[in-house]
């Protein structure tokens, strides 16, 4: 989603009315790690590192949403695209990260 | 909140106590423990079963319908409540005459559902390349499944 949004800001097709497309699949993901805690709270505090670090890739895809919303208004073609390069790739550091969690707690 | 407490769940464990509801909606069972020797305990919670609504092109379509005909007020029906607001401005300007709606609104196709929402694809095509456009349904308020955004 994060380099869909970055593709749709460079291009000039990103509009407030597309701010969903990006904006929901970070309270779904908010909303699973919501119950991620409860279920943590529920196992006698045991949470395994993917958890963490799918904590860390919403954080930094919430960050990339802050940024896309202010580049969008600011920026367009590669100006923009290259303003959001960092935030993209703290985006895809922190979703490897968590592949690698979870492939080490053999979930992947 | 329809009335759904049956009495013959019963069980002389908690994991063996467990009823399964004929019908989606929200239902407020209570659950009573009793032991020999000790008092009763009792607890109660809400249980929101879930079923995914089917209707929803059905909706999409007639939201269009009701767009077609120059009926705002209408389409809105469709709408979450609280983004009906910024859906009666873009309805009252759209560039393309409403009566030509379906040149902008096309068909939708199911991507995902669940209790969190309904997502839909709107495939478009413009200057020879397919655009996927995102439409979201969501369970208002009431409980009435409508369109949050597209």
């Amino acid at each position: 989603m994060a380099r869909k949004g970055t593709d749709l800001v460079a291009s000039g097709r990103l509009t407030a009315e597309s701010m969903p497309e990006l904006t929901y699949p970070l309270e779904r993901a908010e909303a699973f790690a919501r119950e991620a805690d409860q279920r943590t709270a529920q196992r006698n505090g045991f949470r395994p590192p993917s958890l963490d670090a799918f904590d860390d890739l919403v954080a930094r895809y919430r960050e990339f949403l802050v940024a896309l919303d202010r580049v969008r208004r600011e920026r367009s073609g590669e100006a923009a695209r290259a303003a959001l390069a960092q935030p993209l790739a703290a985006v895809e550091a922190a979703a490897e990260s968590v592949r690698v969690a979870l492939r080490a707690e053999r979930r992947l | 909140m329809p009335p759904d407490r049956p009495a013959a769940a019963v069980g002389r464990t908690p994991e063996n106590v467990s009823h399964t509801y004929a019908k989606p909606g929200l239902f407020p069972p209570i659950v009573t423990a009793r032991s020999p020797e000790g008092p009763t305990l009792t607890a109660s919670g809400i249980v929101d079963v879930f079923a995914p609504p089917t209707d929803l092109v059905h909706k999409w379509n007639a939201m269009k319908a009701a767009l077609r005909r120059g009926d705002v007020d209408a389409a809105l029906e469709f709408i979450r409540i609280d983004s009906r607001q910024r859906y009666r401005e873009m309805f009252t300007h759209l560039t393309v005459n409403l009566a030509q709606i379906d040149e902008v609104l096309l068909d939708i196709k199911p991507v995902r559902i669940d209790q969190m929402g309904a997502e839909f694809e709107m495939l478009r095509v413009e200057d020879g390349k397919t655009y996927s456009y995102f439409v979201l349904f969501v369970r208002d308020y009431d409980g009435i499944w409508r369109v949050k955004s597209f």
